[in-house]
């Protein structure tokens, strides 16, 4: 394709060039006389009078008009003078010709054109919407022929006209098809009006299947493919603010590791439940382990993401559609010629924020205060400290940071994916192919002789095959695979990032001299990080996939009118190796009483044997393997006003832990169910839905295990009414929508066939004789029967959609209330001296769950800028209504009533001023010990004392109950801008451990926060530091390190997730190479964050900061369209 | 095809009714001899492992014998009297004794249909856990006083709450039940096992612990304690007796010398060893009672253990030796207990006669030396279980493989504060005792749980309050002063205690001193309800964080909290709160 063009370009450089070169003078009449024999039929014009002057040897000079022409020509002649040959040649063309010497001009002729309403030329021009974008794939024909032509991705279109008359059909769905005639223009540009008719046509993707979208009753949202392009490996992370009612948040940055959490509408479950995933209609990630196998979705393959939320959207997957549903539909080909896509892009990653620590000077200063001002000895003497900041001797007086040490500024990504889509209306095809690249940010060692540097790759491929095989059968293939290979260091790191804040940084140095590894402690504790990070050895994961799914549809139609019948078959096959290698070197330290020996080296002496300096083998896998078969009847079809859908679904799936090593996690995880929906609907205007799923899950005994989920919705287009004829300017569409249902949820959490008791030949045994040989493993029960059966959510939801503003300005806005019951949960109130061995599940917990959620969407032009803003909102409240917990002391401390993830400590009142404060008040532990500066809690029941019994609500958790997201894309002639904001609202996170309060645990050697200069002292009493009094040691820091409201802190965020900026390159520069778009691009994701929490990333999910960082990427890449 | 397949797929019968057959059913666990050998094992699993000091087991931390280092060992909890209801410290042995007692139950219940077993072997698995059982409630009783006793049969797992709203039972009821369950598995039990079964409960296991059960019902703590005179059931029930009565010595004396007629000398005497000379040697003795695997002496001890770990605790850290000799030695023994170690002649420290100095340096060889080192004074001329016991400053370690190891405890010694780390031991002294004169981190051996000289103890106590002026008082007193190699009372060097009170701290002094780091002292000071005195107040030890001559300055370590409330451990509040029935403990 490219090539041909490509050679067609330098054809016509090399014609125009020989033309001119013979160009010469002298009368030319005379070789008009000449005559010719040729003919020709049916050629481009250029080409003919190449041709003639072949047959004739005159030269010919034309410009690039003429080799643009599209019109054919014939001529046929029989020793004919040239210039009736040429007559005859260009009568139907606008062009005439003229002798000059020896040769023969041809040129435009505007009289001509005025004469003759046959003027074969090509025209261009553009198809643009309302707001003045380009439409793409606009069908342009002329009528009465079968000339036709589809606009690209600018709503750019070529035509061949071949008379003025010829009228031009402009067609797209949901715009009133246009009609006008050519005339004498070359270039025509037609806006399109949206036509609100076929509006009603527009199609929305729902379980089991599409509806069209205007009678959708439940609630669901959906994102723009675009939208999720990001320089993300994991697609989980672009969904946070793009959809309203996903709670979405990223846990990690370290590259293979990235899933975000997710939630449909917040919890509503007391332990977490993701969404339920489906990829092309196949069940995909389970809603325990979450978006897991999505993760790896290359996001260019996307078509659709959509999400379901409330009963009537979700009751057909009956019991597990309780946590809502996510669908993804990967590209399917189109019908066009064969079109590839690029896209390409490369950038840098830094950490977004790093935990900041205190330099060693400051922090021995920190220490000694910490002890003087508690009764103690300094620990560090002046001399030390001097010596220290003179930096007398590093090997013996070190000042290390850490963090420094183990991180690398720069991390790599990189991106490349190759699609083609194309096909004829009998076979479609979307073959693509895409590799992604991360490398991490912590160091690597030279010296080491094998390779811990954190790297992640993968290749997706993805292939989507539809087939028409006769009128009325069609069939779909669809193929997804995906390798990606991690290498991380042996210790995690997350592990690394713990030692990092435990070391202090004046324990020891990075290393030795000779390569010894510092270390003080005789049983490893205190590890050096950069000996972790680097000597320790390295792990590798690998993973595959492939997920396959093939479709077979049979149009019914001759049987019954609107009914045709699907079933499909689909095969995941899943696995992962993961190896690690390891090892652990021992420690040294400079001996005491003689640092140095007489030849001025070190004198170490080992203070941790290790486990050898080789490395160690360690290897696990996993294998999956899942069969998914569904077959269904559809019905669709309208009756004057009234259309009738319905849909009956019958569905199994069974999926295999093919690596399992006991039985009973070798046995096949079976579901099977069935699933039903009705809809009617009048004149489009009134909606109504009933939907059914019925389902059953192996967890439960027979009688428990098959569940009826029922849902209705009922929707009201108000806008269709006469009465709403007067508003129609001002609201040109207004919806209502109301549904009511149930969903289940039958995981539990650990087990598996509830109904039968466990024993475990793992429970402790003992060893009798006198050899201490003869050991007898133990037998015990590990979990009791129960005739338990699936949790039970019921669902409502009020849903308005608004357009205004000329359809410009369109609102959706939800509101949601969820009641949850029978939600599993160990038993809580169950006396110990029962003597069980755990608690067993019960049908116990209860949770409420409300909330409103909104999306905004604006397109407008400004001149010749286009603008679109988006933005969403999502807000939940949840509520636990019971949850076995026992009757409660005192009031306070009742978990009812507060929402799911809510944490409990003490409150705390401030910080003690004076001592006598402290002698009239309760305190936690030894009062003593407590001084002026240190944390004061309230004492809720008086009883003089701070224990379990003044333990109340402090802080509700670490997932938001709000989530946004807003941004805009403005274009303007080759420029666009893409911003997009993120942000979170009404999270806490309870902060906690030695990366917390410096020097509390591990005997006070830790290490400490740079904040930890902001802290309450003698001179300076604040009540608003951020640490109390310092202490050293976990005695003198009990007071401080109780759980408690002081460590409660804001993490909501604000962050600009992503910004994009582009230039689509002038047509005429690459036009010719074949691209019939290029745009050039730079984009960048997690750029700045605004929050109140300063310590560490607040997305991150850690209470000591010991978690890789969220990742900050720049990149600049190249799209491009052949 | 596609179509063929799902179809084919899906018609299968029963899809959902995949049941793990291979799943351990309890039938199937007491079909076969060893599935049932497998169960008992689990039920044995629940003797306490009291090497497990620092992450489990409170109780030589948590007494006035010594103090960790470590912020995270559960004796914090205790010293700073700090623990309530809802405390994981309290709840633990509430839920682990119970949990063995249910499956006490269970196996009781169905060892009789085990097809493969041999009848004898049915009814000795049975007694054993049978005395498990008992031995578990005992347990607990100590700790929590007045216990619910749930019967024989398990409580069904899916009880409805009404049904499981249980009462407290009396003191006096536990005690009597348990007491009779004991006699009633001593009945089917053997008194020795051979050597492949050690460890099995047998018979004179289980009336050793019945002697402590009884002993523990006559002491002040749960006889007669008007302190818990308010804790009665709803329907009025006094849990604790209110009189005080001596005839439960009597019991206790009675069950102890019972003992003693029965298996003293045949089957238990006192551990007695020679040195290499040939001489007898109080000092080997002493020692190697905790270290020489199933000795004559020890009636119960626990093979599988966390002997490593505790022998981590105890061997000082020792900066710059190999790994076999340096370890933590993050358990410090307190100044207190140091004291209470009598002189070398057999007397108190505080005693004028004692010839105890407590300050400068002296030359002395200690027992287990072997040459004269200069130590601080108060460490010479001490008893052979003072050096047993504890590892003092400019002592030599035990194990001597790699060469003389001489432990240094001051501030930049080569086991002290500023070297360790959080590896010190905050008094300057480490418990010595029960640690292997080996490589440390190799177990291999047998803890002794209960042993001969406690029997004695028992008695010697138990009969001077039920019949003062025994001869017998003094006779079981002095045979652990003979073995430990000091004067006995009434010989030359010492006169006898004069009357029952000076006998009855004679008894407490000795019994502190021969079962000091044995997990004892803990339950002793409750049950003489004297924790008040010992457990709250000051704990003593050198100036760790100096070095000499200030090191030696006695200094106060911690202060710890002792209240009324804290002689028994409260009931775990979620019983209280799910169970209407249940009384919590006074105090609490």
């Amino acid at each position: 394709m490219l090539f041909m063009r490509l050679s067609t370009y330098i054809l016509a450089i090399l014609c125009s060039t020989a033309a001119t070169v013979v160009a010469g003078s002298a009368d030319g009449q005379e070789i008009l006389k000449k005559r010719i024999t040729i003919n020709i039929k049916r050629i481009f014009i250029s080409d003919a009078l190449e041709e003639i002057a072949k047959v004739s040897g005159v030269k010919f000079t034309y410009n690039g008009s003429v080799i643009k022409s599209r019109t054919k020509v014939n001529a046929s002649a029989n020793l004919t003078a040239l210039g009736t040959v040429l007559d005859n040649v260009l009568k139907s063309t606008p062009f005439k010709y003229s002798a000059i010497d020896d040769e023969i001009l041809i040129s435009y002729d505007g009289e001509k054109k005025q004469l003759n309403n046959a003027v074969q030329r090509i025209l261009t021009g553009k198809v643009i919407d309302e707001k003045g974008l380009g439409i793409p794939g606009v069908s342009v024909k002329v009528e009465g022929t079968n000339r036709g032509a589809i606009t690209d991705a600018n709503g750019k279109y070529e035509i061949q006209i071949n008379d003025a008359t010829d009228i031009l059909v402009y067609s797209y769905i949901g715009y009133k098809t246009k009609k006008l005639t050519v005339g004498d223009q070359n270039n025509i540009t037609v806006q399109l009006e949206p036509n609100p008719e076929n509006e009603l046509k527009e199609v929305a993707v729902v379980a089991f299947g599409t509806q069209r979208k205007v009678s959708v009753v439940g609630a669901l949202s959906t994102v723009s493919v675009s939208e999720l392009k990001q320089p993300v490996s994991n697609i989980t992370n672009s969904l946070a603010g793009r959809l309203a009612g996903v709670v979405a948040v990223q846990r990690s940055g370290e590259p293979g590791n990235t899933q975000a959490d997710i939630w449909i509408r917040g919890m509503a479950s007391f332990s977490p439940r993701g969404p339920l995933i489906l990829v092309d209609g196949v069940t995909r990630g389970d809603g325990v382990s979450g978006a897991s196998l999505i993760n790896n979705i290359d996001p260019e393959d996307i078509e659709s993401f959509t999400v379901l939320k409330d009963a009537s959207a979700t009751a057909v997957y009956g019991v597990r559609g309780a946590n809502g549903v996510i669908l993804i539909q990967t590209k399917k080909g189109k019908v066009q010629k064969p079109s590839i896509s690029v896209n390409y892009y490369e950038g840098a990653g830094s950490f977004t924020k790093i935990p900041e620590m205190a330099d060693g000077v400051t922090y021995m200063n920190l220490v000694n205060e910490a002890t003087t001002t508690r009764d103690m000895p300094a620990k560090y003497a002046q001399d030390y400290i001097n010596k220290t900041a003179n930096h007398i001797d590093p090997l013996l007086y070190p000042n290390v940071d850490w963090f420094d040490e183990v991180f690398n500024k720069y991390g790599s990504i990189r991106h490349a994916n190759v699609n083609i889509n194309g096909g004829a209306q009998l076979a479609k095809y979307y073959v693509s192919a895409g590799y992604q690249e991360e490398s991490g940010l912590l160091k690597t060692d030279d010296l080491a002789k094998y390779n811990s540097a954190i790297k992640y790759s993968r290749y997706n491929f993805t292939s989507n095959l539809n087939l028409d095989i006769t009128k009325s059968t069609k069939l779909d293939l669809g193929i997804q695979g995906f390798i990606s290979n991690g290498n991380y260091p042996a210790t995690t790191s997350g592990d690394i990032f713990q030692q990092a804040m435990t070391v202090p940084p004046v324990e020891f140095p990075v290393s030795y001299p000779g390569n010894f590894i510092p270390g003080r402690s005789s049983n490893g504790d205190q590890r050096n990080p950069y000996a972790d990070l680097t000597r320790r050895g390295y792990r590798n994961e690998f993973d595959n996939q492939i997920f396959s799914n093939i479709r077979l549809t049979q149009d019914l139609g001759r049987l019954v009118n609107g009914l045709s019948l699907t079933t499909m078959f689909s095969v995941d096959v899943t696995s992962s190796r993961n190896i690690t290698r390891k090892k652990r070197e021992p420690t040294f330290f400079p001996s005491a009483e003689q640092p140095y020996n007489a030849d001025g080296t070190l004198n170490l002496v080992q203070t941790f044997t290790g486990d050898g300096n080789y490395l160690k083998f360690e290897g696990s896998s996993f294998q999956g393997r899942k069969y998914y078969t569904e077959t269904s009847l559809n019905y669709d079809r309208s009756f004057n006003k009234h259309r009738i859908g319905g849909l009956i679904l019958y569905n199994q799936e069974d999926r295999t832990n093919a690596a399992a090593s006991d039985f009973t996690s070798s046995i096949p995880y079976r579901l099977r169910g069935v699933a039903g929906r009705a809809t009617y609907s009048y004149n489009d205007r009134y909606f109504a839905e009933v939907n059914v799923g019925y389902n059953g899950s192996e967890n439960f005994a027979p009688k428990k295990r098959y569940g009826f989920f029922p849902a209705f919705g009922i929707g009201w287009l108000l806008s269709g009414e006469k009465f709403f004829e007067p508003l129609k300017n001002a609201i040109t569409f207004f919806k209502v929508r109301y549904t009511n249902g149930y969903a289940g949820d039958d995981v539990l959490d650990g087990r598996r066939f509830a109904y039968i008791d466990v024993l475990s030949e793992g429970a402790a045994g003992y060893n009798y004789g006198t050899t201490q040989q003869t050991g007898i493993s133990g037998i015990n029960i590990s979990d009791y029967a129960v005739n338990v059966t699936w949790a039970k959510s019921h669902k409502q939801d009020l849903g308005f959609e608004i357009k205004t503003l000329k359809d410009k300005l369109s609102l959706t806005v939800d509101l949601f209330k969820e009641h949850r019951t029978g939600i599993f949960l160990r038993r809580g109130a169950i006396p110990a001296f029962v003597g069980l061995v755990n608690a067993p599940f019960g049908n116990l917990g209860i949770v409420d769950n409300k909330g409103i959620e909104g999306t905004l969407e604006n397109n407008m032009n400004i001149g010749r800028v286009a603008l679109s803003i988006r933005g969403t909102f999502t807000y939940n409240k949840d509520n636990v209504i019971e949850n076995d917990q026992s009757p409660s002391t005192y009031p306070w401390m009742d978990r009812r009533g507060s929402n799911v993830l809510a944490q409990y400590g003490y409150i705390a009142d401030g910080l003690f001023t004076s001592d006598q404060e402290i002698a009239s008040s309760a305190v936690p532990g030894v009062r003593e010990n407590v001084r002026p500066g240190d944390i004061k809690y309230r004492d809720l029941n008086g009883d003089g004392q701070i224990n379990a019994y003044d333990v109340t609500r402090i802080g509700r958790g670490d997932v938001p109950a709000i989530v946004y997201g807003f941004g805009f894309n403005i274009a303007y002639k080759n420029f666009n801008l893409g911003v997009f904001m993120q942000g979170t609202a009404m999270a806490q996170r309870y902060i906690s451990g030695n990366a917390i309060q410096p020097f509390s645990t591990n005997g006070g050697i830790s290490n400490a926060f740079a904040i930890a200069t902001d802290r309450w002292t003698e001179d300076s009493p604040d009540q608003d530091a951020f640490y109390p009094r310092l202490a050293y040691g976990d005695a003198a820091n009990s007071n401080n390190t109780q759980t408690s409201s002081w460590w409660i802190k804001d993490v909501s965020f604000l962050r600009l997730k992503t910004a994009d900026l582009g230039y689509t390159l002038p047509k005429s520069t690459f036009q010719k190479l074949g691209m019939r778009n290029a745009r050039i691009y730079m984009m960048g994701n997690n750029l700045f964050t605004l929050s109140k929490f300063k310590l560490w990333d607040a997305e991150i999910n850690t209470g000591n900061g010991t978690t890789y960082p969220n990742v900050r990427t720049i990149s600049v890449g190249m799209t491009a369209q052949f | 095809m596609v179509l063929l397949t799902s179809l084919n797929f899906s018609c299968k019968k029963g899809y959902l009714d995949q049941v793990p057959d291979d799943r351990l059913t309890l039938d199937e666990t007491f079909g076969s001899r060893s599935g049932a050998e497998k169960f008992l094992a689990n039920i044995y699993s629940d003797i306490p492992d009291e090497g497990e000091q620092r992450f489990a087991v409170p109780w030589t931390a948590g007494s006035d014998e010594a103090d960790f280092v470590w912020g995270f060992a559960p004796s914090n909890t205790i010293n700073t009297g700090s623990y309530d209801a809802t405390s994981g410290v309290t709840g633990t042995y509430w839920q682990k004794y119970y949990k063995a007692i249910r499956s006490a139950g269970i196996f009781i219940y169905n060892i009789d249909k085990v097809p493969d077993l041999p009848a004898n072997l049915k009814s000795q698995y049975k007694a054993e856990a049978r005395a498990l059982r008992a031995m578990y409630y005992f347990l607990m009783m100590r700790l929590y006083g007045p216990v619910v006793i749930t019967g024989d049969a398990a409580i069904p797992a899916d009880a409805g709450y009404e049904d499981i709203q249980l009462p407290r039972n009396s003191f006096d009821e536990c005690v009597d039940y348990v007491s009779a369950e004991m006699d009633a598995a001593a009945g089917a039990l053997p008194v020795t096992t051979n050597n492949d079964n050690k460890g099995r409960i047998t018979k004179p296991i289980i009336l050793a612990y019945k002697t402590e059960l009884l002993l523990y019902a006559a002491s002040p703590l749960f006889n007669g304690n008007t302190d818990y005179a308010a804790m009665k059931n709803l329907d009025g029930k006094q849990l604790m007796n209110q009189t005080a009565d001596v005839t439960k010595w009597k019991k206790a004396a009675d069950a102890a010398k019972s003992f003693i007629d029965q298996f003293v000398p045949g089957t238990f005497s006192l551990y007695r060893k020679n040195d290499e000379n040939g001489n007898y040697s109080a000092y080997l003795s002493c020692r190697d009672v905790m270290l020489d695997d199933w000795n004559n002496e020890v009636i119960l001890s626990r093979n599988n253990n966390n002997i490593p770990g505790l022998q981590y605790e105890r061997v000082p850290y020792h900066q710059g030796y190999s790994s076999e000799v340096s370890a933590s030695g993050g358990l410090g023994a307190t100044q207190n207990m140091v004291d209470a170690y009598f002189t070398a002649n057999g007397r108190s420290i505080d005693d004028p006669a004692s010839g105890y100095v407590a300050t400068n340096y002296t030359g002395y060889q200690a027992p287990g030396d072997n040459t004269i080192r200069g130590i601080w004074n108060s460490w010479a001329n001490r008893e052979p279980r003072f050096y047993v016991g504890i590892t003092y400053n400019g002592s030599r370690w035990l194990n001597t493989n790699s060469g003389d190891v001489i432990t240094y405890t001051f501030n930049h010694g080569n086991s002290g504060k500023e070297t360790g780390g959080n590896d010190y031991s905050t008094t300057g002294y480490m418990v010595r005792k029960n640690v292997t004169t080996g490589t440390w981190y190799n177990g291999g051996r047998s803890l002794v749980m209960l042993r001969l000289a406690q029997i004695f103890l028992d008695y010697a106590e138990a009969l001077n309050e039920a019949e003062p002026g025994n001869a017998n008082v003094l006779t079981y007193l002095n045979m652990i002063r003979e073995r430990a190699g000091i004067p006995q009372y009434g010989s030359a060097q010492l006169a006898a205690p004069a009357d029952q009170a000076a006998m009855r701290l004679a008894i407490r002094k000795e019994r502190r001193v021969e079962l000091a780091f044995e997990n004892v002292r803990f339950f002793d000071v409750r049950r003489w309800k004297i924790a008040e005195q010992t457990d709250n107040g000051p704990i003593y030890g050198l100036n760790v964080t100096a070095d000499p001559p200030s090191f030696f300055n006695i200094v106060r370590v911690e202060t710890r909290v002792f209240q009324k409330r804290h002689y028994l451990f409260p009931i775990p509040q979620n019983d209280v709160n799910s169970d209407k029935q249940m009384v919590q403990n006074t105090g609490w």
